[in-house]
């Protein structure tokens, strides 16, 4: 989940696997109301490296390439990848108009892939007082004007004291939990830390899954 | 997996939809919440809770039974830690069978008769004799003793009995002679490790002695690397385990217990002896006290009687004297004198004289005639003349005192005779009985005197007699112990072990281990299982979300996508699931 789509091969197994796994999940997040009630949704990890931005950004791809218009907001100041990643320049960002350094219009990086436009998370030396005012929640909601979806890389919870501002700007949250990292008892405490912040969870997303069984052993089991 | 997880999903997601209705509505448009968030939060839990009940746990994890796919999945991912485990067992499986030098087991049996000394037992602490049975283990645990294997050790030698093991010889070439080469290096033992303890070592672990069940034989063996000197061993171990029988089970000091003992308790009792024959020579001075007492006792009782009749019979006396003493002094009721009638003439006693005379006359005459028949002897003439006269006086006289007239005569009184007879014998009689009396007095108390002695010593007798006794039964019960234990010196005549070897050494033709196959396939599946139990041990408790049901079965939290890892055999594995159903 490391490489994007764009990255591979569009017929090749991995792309192929990634595209039915997105489609599965697009399929479960409009059951729950993404796009009609929840316009701007956030994907939310425990640690880091967990792999919310990526599936994110892929999730953006993946909607953009069937034709949505899709806003991708870098809202993990500590960890930016997304520029990079798309071949974007860094700064002005989200913290920049946060701080009030620069405008949404100049920030936003229109069209860096087919419908997608890319707010990267810009450079601020304070990461978690850029988020303490209600400026992430007016820039979301002027993101989501002329777009259909805002998907949010949001802080990870156990590394960011800012994730619990960037989370109740969000109309709704998406856990993202790598496999064979965890805790059961460690999920569910982040899960309580969500829920007592009034954004609904909308579920989660198992990433880096990993079948440990053979094919064989696992059909006869 | 889940049978309900479309329901599920539908209505968790039906929930969200109301949360946001309740929640984020009235905030979005600024309007107050009209729910507070705890009420919020509570309608949540209780939805989770009735949305649980409907989602029963999956078949093959309901609670308390065996996760079997968590298992296998845990066997899988730590598979490289149960390759290295089970690697791990083959390599020293490997190496047991190259370095264990071959094994030789050399058996000799002895015969243990239970009927020898051992049988009789010299401890009087004991009931009954010693079983048999428990001899024999006794006798097997005896022979597994250190001193007797030092004694092996001092005889062969420690160098002799940690002989190295060398396999091969000149001949053997390639393969086969490297890996004799890798033996004897391995098993090399440096000469300064030739001591007496580490030979005592060796052959603790070396030599045993068993017993089987319900046979009086005991069974030794002996390992070693080579077959002559596990016999060797084996055979100077038996020969120095029946002397060391013999002399172990003497038991010297039981017996010098019982004859020190015994001598004790004899000293005992005359000590207890001597105290009471000066006893009762300075103190009671008699030979029987006992006896003693009781003639003592039964002689007061006697005295006491005496004296008591004596004194009876003098008030009985007494009293008749008084009354006799007053009808003397009375004459109204005794006279002195009294008056009696007689015919005047020859008197009764005259009378009564000459019928005397008669009678002697005729028996005179009759003595005559019968001693002489002649009848005109002069001696019988005499005589019947004599006897005629003497019957005409008497016929003379009767005539005469038919004639004569009677006459009174005063005549003393023949009972105030007798009573001045009987006042005469009661005084006699009364002075001997206060005689008797004093002698019955004086006796009485010299009866009393003695006694009272004798019970004022009798607490001492008693406790020399106490002390007497025990000892007497002390040396009674030692003597027992004393003469068993004489009589099981002689019953042995100073062989007291019945271990008789019945079975020389003998000598191994066949190494009996190790077996390097098995070395192998044992070291080989001790490391996969190594492995397995250790995987086991550390999934039990693994609460590590590694798969999507760990994740669902989280409170309240619907997996709604799921990532593989991209790597060839995982997407593979991931298609194959999607396609046999997920």
């Amino acid at each position: 989940m490391r490489n994007l789509i764009k990255k591979h091969d569009a017929k090749s197994r991995r792309a192929e696997v990634i595209a039915t796994e997105l489609g599965y999940l697009w399929s479960n997040l409009l059951q729950r109301g993404v796009g009609d009630t929840h316009k701007s949704v956030g994907f939310v990890a425990i640690g880091d490296d967990e792999g919310s931005n990526t599936l994110a950004a892929n999730l953006a791809l993946f909607l953009g390439s069937k034709g949505r218009r899709v806003a991708l907001v870098e809202a993990s100041l500590r960890g930016r990848v997304l520029a990079s990643v798309f071949q974007a320049t860094p700064t002005p960002g989200l913290a920049e108009v946060l701080t009030g350094q620069a405008e949404l219009q100049d920030a936003m990086r229109l069209e860096v892939a087919a419908g997608v436009d890319l707010l990267p998370a810009g450079e601020t030396p304070d990461p978690f007082w850029a988020f303490t005012g209600d400026n992430l929640g007016k820039v979301l909601r002027d993101v989501v004007v002329d777009r259909s979806l805002c998907f949010v890389d949001v802080p990870s919870l156990n590394r960011a004291p800012e994730a619990s501002f960037v989370v109740r700007s969000l109309d709704a949250v998406v856990l993202v939990i790598e496999a064979n990292r965890h805790r059961k008892h460690v999920v569910e405490r982040n899960l309580r830390t969500l829920r007592s912040l009034g954004t609904p969870v909308l579920g989660s997303v198992v990433n880096e899954l990993i079948h440990e069984i053979p094919t064989l052993v696992s059909k006869m089991v | 997996m889940w049978p309900n997880r479309g329901l599920g999903e539908i209505r968790w997601g039906a929930l969200c939809r109301a949360k946001l209705t309740w929640c984020r509505m009235p905030r979005r448009s600024g309007q107050k919440n009209t729910m507070t968030k705890n009420l919020s939060e509570e309608l949540q839990r209780n939805a989770r809770q009735a949305l649980a009940g409907l989602q029963p746990a999956p078949q093959g994890q309901e609670a308390g039974g065996l996760p079997v796919l968590r298992l296998l999945s845990a066997f899988f991912r730590a598979r490289y830690l149960v390759f290295g485990t089970t690697l791990f067992g083959v390599l020293v499986g490997l190496f047991m069978a190259i370095k264990t030098p071959n094994n030789y087991v050399s058996t000799g049996k002895f015969l243990f008769n239970s009927t020898g000394a051992e049988a009789q037992s010299v401890d009087a602490t004991r009931a009954t004799d010693t079983n048999w049975s428990t001899i024999e283990t006794a006798a097997a645990y005896i022979l597994d003793s250190d001193d007797l294997l030092r004694r092996v050790v001092d005889k062969l030698g420690p160098a002799r009995i940690l002989q190295p093991y060398s396999p091969g010889g000149e001949d053997d070439s390639g393969a086969k002679a490297l890996f004799f080469k890798i033996q004897r290096d391995w098993n090399k033992v440096d000469e300064a490790n030739y001591t007496v303890e580490e030979a005592l070592k060796h052959l603790q672990h070396t030599v045993a002695v068993e017993r089987p069940r319900f046979m009086n034989v005991l069974i030794a063996t002996c390992n070693a690397n080579d077959p002559q000197l596990a016999q060797e061993i084996l055979s100077t171990y038996m020969d120095e385990a029946v002397k060391w029988h013999i002399e172990k089970y003497e038991n010297n000091k039981a017996y010098e217990d019982a004859k020190n003992l015994y001598e004790e308790n004899v000293r005992a009792l005359e000590e207890a002896q001597r105290a009471m024959h000066t006893f009762l020579d300075r103190e009671a001075r008699e030979p029987d006290f006992d006896q003693h007492k009781q003639l003592v006792v039964t002689a007061k009782i006697e005295a006491e009687q005496r004296l008591a009749n004596v004194r009876e019979e003098i008030s009985i006396k007494t009293a008749e004297r008084d009354r006799t003493r007053e009808r003397l002094a009375d004459p109204e009721k005794l006279p002195p004198t009294r008056t009696r009638r007689v015919r005047v003439g020859a008197s009764q006693e005259e009378m009564a004289e000459l019928y005397g005379k008669l009678a002697e006359a005729k028996m005179e005459l009759r003595a005559i005639v019968d001693n002489d028949k002649n009848s005109n002897s002069i001696e019988r003439i005499r005589a019947e003349k004599r006897f005629e006269s003497l019957r005409l006086a008497i016929d003379d006289i009767k005539e005469e005192r038919k004639s004569n007239q009677y006459r009174d005569e005063i005549v003393e009184n023949p009972a105030y005779q007798s009573a001045i007879v009987r006042l005469d014998e009661l005084e006699q009689d009364l002075i001997g009985l206060e005689a008797q009396r004093e002698q019955a007095q004086k006796m009485y108390d010299e009866k009393n005197k003695e006694l009272l002695r004798i019970l004022s010593i009798e607490p001492k007798y008693d406790q020399l007699y106490g002390k007497l006794e025990s000892a007497r039964s002390l040396k009674g019960s030692s003597e027992m112990i004393w003469e068993a234990a004489q009589k099981k010196r002689a019953l042995g005549l100073g062989n007291y072990s019945s271990l008789k070897p019945f079975q020389e050494a003998t000598l191994p033709l066949e190494k009996e281990g190790p077996n390097r196959g098995k070395s192998l396939i044992g070291g080989l599946f001790v490391g996969l299982f190594l492995g397995i139990g250790i995987v086991i041990l550390r999934t039990l408790p693994d609460s590590v979300v590694r798969t999507r049901d760990d994740l669902e079965h989280v409170d309240g939290l619907a997996v709604i996508g799921v990532m593989p890892r991209l790597d060839r055999t995982n997407l593979r594995r991931h298609i194959a699931m999607r396609e046999q159903g997920w």
